[in-house]
C-alpha cells in the first residue's frame, strides 16, 4: 500500500499538469466543479494520466462513480505499483 | 397516442392513472407496463413486439452478467449486436438501400440497383428505448447497476409510457431505486400535474404556431433575406417549445406516477458557447453518449496509444487535441445518424462536432494565465460580451436547424443562400412576413416566444414552490391549450421521427 500523503504529493503534481495550472492543490474534497475546465474530455485524460503514473487502471465503474479525489486517492493507495 | 390528444388526455391517460393507483404497491409496475404496451401499440400493434423483444433480450443478458460474471464479455455483446441491428434494420435500411442504389448508379451499375425494395417502417420511439434498455446491460456489465430481479419491473422500467416514444432517454441506474421504492404524494402529483399543464401549453400554443411559421418558410421556392431568417428563428421556437414541451410533459406525467426523471433542457437558447449549448439541450441524449461511447472512445487503445504517441515525441498539445478530435467526429456522426436516417441529420451532427473539436483545440492551446487576466473586465463590458456570446449561440444553433429542418442537404444550401442574402428570384415572395402580417397571432407568438425563452423561469424552477396562483395559470394555460386543439390541425411532434 503507498502512503496517502505520498499519493497527494503526485496526484497534486499531474493535476497541475493537467490543467496547466501550478497553483492548483487537490486535496479530499475536491470534485470537478472546483477546477475550471474539468470536463468529461479532461476527466479522461486525468485518469489516464494518473494511470500511467502510479501503474493501474481503474475500471469504468470507479470513472464513473468517483466524486471527488479523496476516493481516486482511495484506489491508488490500495493499488498503486510505482 | 400524442400526448397532445383529446384521446390521451381524457381517454386514456385518467383510466391509466385510476387503474395504477387502485393497483396493491407490489403490482404498480407491471399494470404501469401493461397500460404502457397498450399507449404505444395503439397505432401499431406489431411494435409491441419489438420492444417486448428488446426488452426480453437485455434483460436475460442481464441476469446471465449477474450469475456467470467470468463470461459478461459475451453477453453484453449479444445484447448490444441485438439491440444495434433491430435499432439499424428499422431505422437505416431505407436509408442504407438508397445510398446503395445511389452508389451503384453513379457507378453505371444500375443492373445491381434494387430500386423497389420493400420499404421498412420506422417503430415509433425505437431510437429511446432501445438507448434505454442498452444502457441497463451496458451497466450491469460495467457494475455501474445491479441486475434486476423481476422482469415486470424491467418491462416497466423500458415501456413506460411517459418517457417512451420520445425521452427523456432514461438511464437504469437514475430510476433503479425509484422502481422499488417511489413514493406517491399530493406534492409530487401537483408538480407533475403543472408540468404536464405548461408543457402541453408549451405544445399547443407556442410550437404549433411557430411550427406553422416555420412550414411557411421552409415550403418556398424562393426566400429573401428577412424571409428567411424570421423562418428560422421560428423553426427554432418549434422545436424548442415541442421537444422541451413534450419532455416536461414526460416529467409530469412521472411525477404523477411518482418517478423524478431527470431535467432534458435547461435554458439552451441562453447560452454563450456551442459546449455550454449542449450542456444544456436534450441533456439525457448528451449524457447517454458521453458515458457509453464518447467515455468508451477515448478509453479505447486506438486513442490512448496515439496520445502517448504524441506526448511521447514531446507534442502535448497535439495529444490533447489530435485523439479528442478523432472521437468528437466519430461521436457527433453518430449524434448526427442517431437523429434520423438522412444525410442532413449526419451533416448537422458534423456542423455542431466542428465547434465542439474548436473548443477544444482552443482549450488545449489557450495560454492559462491569459485565462484568468480576462476575468477581470468591468460588469458592463461582460454583460456586453454575455448578450453578444449568447446572440452569436443562437444563430450557429439555428444555422443547424436549418440542416435538421431541410429535405435534403440541396434544400438546406439553398436556405444557407437565403440567409446570407443570395439574389431571390422573386423577391416579391415574402413568403414569412406576409404570413406574420396577415396573421398578427403568429407575430404575437413568436414575440412572446422570444420573451419566454430569454426572460422568464424554466418550468422546472416555476413549479418547485407550487401556489394557488400558480396552479390558476397552469390550468389556464391547459385550457387555452384544450380549446387550442379543437381549432388546430397541426399537431406534430417532431421527435417522434427519431
Amino acid at each position: 500500500m503507498m502512503d496517502r500523503t505520498e499519493v497527494f504529493k503526485r496526484l497534486n503534481e499531474i493535476f497541475q499538469d493537467i490543467f496547466d495550472d501550478e497553483e492548483l492543490v487537490v486535496t479530499d474534497e475536491t470534485c470537478a466543479d472546483d477546477v475550471d475546465d474539468w470536463d468529461s474530455l479532461r476527466h479522461i485524460t486525468l485518469i489516464s494520466a494518473v494511470e500511467k503514473a502510479f501503474g493501474m487502471k481503474f475500471a469504468m465503474k470507479e470513472v464513473l462513480e468517483m466524486e471527488n479525489v479523496g476516493e481516486m486517492a482511495d484506489i491508488l493507495v490500495e493499488r498503486a505499483t510505482k | 397516442m400524442l400526448f397532445s390528444s383529446y384521446l390521451f388526455i381524457f381517454l386514456f391517460l385518467p383510466p391509466a392513472l385510476f387503474l395504477y393507483y387502485c393497483s396493491p404497491r407490489k403490482f404498480k409496475n407491471a399494470v404501469l407496463a401493461i397500460v404502457s404496451y397498450i399507449f404505444y401499440g395503439w397505432t401499431n400493434p406489431s411494435f409491441m413486439l419489438l420492444m417486448f423483444s428488446t426488452t426480453l433480450v437485455d434483460y436475460t443478458n442481464g441476469k446471465l452478467i449477474a450469475k456467470y460474471p467470468e463470461r459478461k464479455k459475451l453477453f453484453v455483446t449479444v445484447s448490444v449486436l441485438f439491440d444495434l441491428t433491430v435499432l439499424g434494420y428499422f431505422k437505416y435500411f431505407n436509408f442504407g438501400m438508397e445510398n446503395y442504389n445511389a452508389l451503384m448508379g453513379a457507378m453505371g451499375l444500375q443492373s445491381w440497383q434494387y430500386e423497389n425494395f420493400l420499404r421498412v417502417l420506422l417503430p415509433l420511439g425505437i431510437s429511446f428505448y432501445t438507448f434505454q434498455s442498452l444502457s441497463y446491460v451496458i451497466d450491469v456489465y460495467r457494475g455501474t447497476a445491479e441486475a434486476v430481479r423481476s422482469f415486470a419491473d424491467y418491462a416497466c422500467y423500458v415501456s413506460m409510457f411517459p418517457q417512451l416514444v420520445a425521452g427523456p432517454i432514461i438511464r437504469f441506474t437514475e430510476v433503479a431505486i425509484q422502481l422499488n421504492t417511489r413514493t406517491h404524494t399530493m406534492e409530487k402529483f401537483a408538480r407533475g400535474l403543472a408540468f404536464f399543464m405548461l408543457g402541453m401549453g408549451k405544445k399547443v400554443l407556442l410550437a404549433n404556431p411557430c411550427g406553422k411559421v416555420a412550414d411557411y418558410a421552409f415550403s418556398a421556392i424562393d426566400l429573401p433575406l428577412a424571409d428567411s431568417w424570421l423562418g428560422i428563428f421560428s423553426y427554432a421556437f418549434q422545436i424548442y417549445f415541442d421537444f422541451s414541451g413534450y419532455s416536461d410533459m414526460a416529467v409530469g406525467l412521472g411525477l404523477m406516477l411518482g418517478f423524478t426523471f431527470p431535467k432534458n433542457f435547461d435554458s439552451p437558447f441562453r447560452s454563450k458557447s456551442m459546449p455550454e449549448y449542449w450542456r444544456r439541450w436534450h441533456i439525457s441524449l448528451s449524457v447517454w453518449l458521453k458515458d457509453y461511447l464518447f467515455f468508451t472512445l477515448l478509453r479505447s487503445d486506438w486513442c490512448m496509444n496515439l496520445t502517448e504517441h504524441y506526448t511521447k515525441s514531446g507534442h502535448k498539445k497535439l495529444a490533447k487535441t489530435i485523439p479528442p478530435s478523432i472521437a468528437l467526429v466519430i461521436f457527433w456522426f453518430v449524434v448526427g445518424l442517431w437523429h434520423g436516417s438522412s444525410w442532413t441529420f449526419v451533416f448537422f451532427g458534423l456542423y455542431h462536432g466542428v465547434f465542439i473539436i474548436c473548443d477544444v483545440v482552443k482549450t488545449a492551446c489557450q495560454d492559462k494565465k491569459k485565462k484568468t487576466d480576462t476575468e477581470s473586465i468591468p460588469a458592463a463590458k461582460r454583460i456586453t460580451r454575455d448578450v453578444f456570446a449568447t446572440i452569436i449561440t443562437f444563430i450557429i444553433a439555428c444555422f443547424g436547424f436549418v440542416l435538421f429542418r431541410a429535405d435534403s442537404l440541396s434544400d438546406a444550401g439553398h436556405y444557407f443562400a437565403s440567409l446570407f442574402g443570395f439574389p431571390c428570384k422573386d423577391p416579391t415572395s415574402g413568403a414569412v412576413i406576409r404570413v406574420l402580417l396577415e396573421n398578427p397571432y403568429y407575430a404575437g407568438i413568436m414575440a412572446l416566444s422570444a420573451i419566454i425563452i430569454w426572460t422568464m423561469p424554466q418550468v422546472w424552477n416555476f413549479t418547485k414552490k407550487l401556489t394557488v396562483p400558480k396552479m390558476v395559470w397552469c390550468f389556464i394555460v391547459f385550457l387555452l391549450a384544450i380549446l387550442a386543439l379543437s381549432v388546430q390541425s397541426y399537431n406534430p411532434f417532431i421527435y417522434f421521427i427519431f
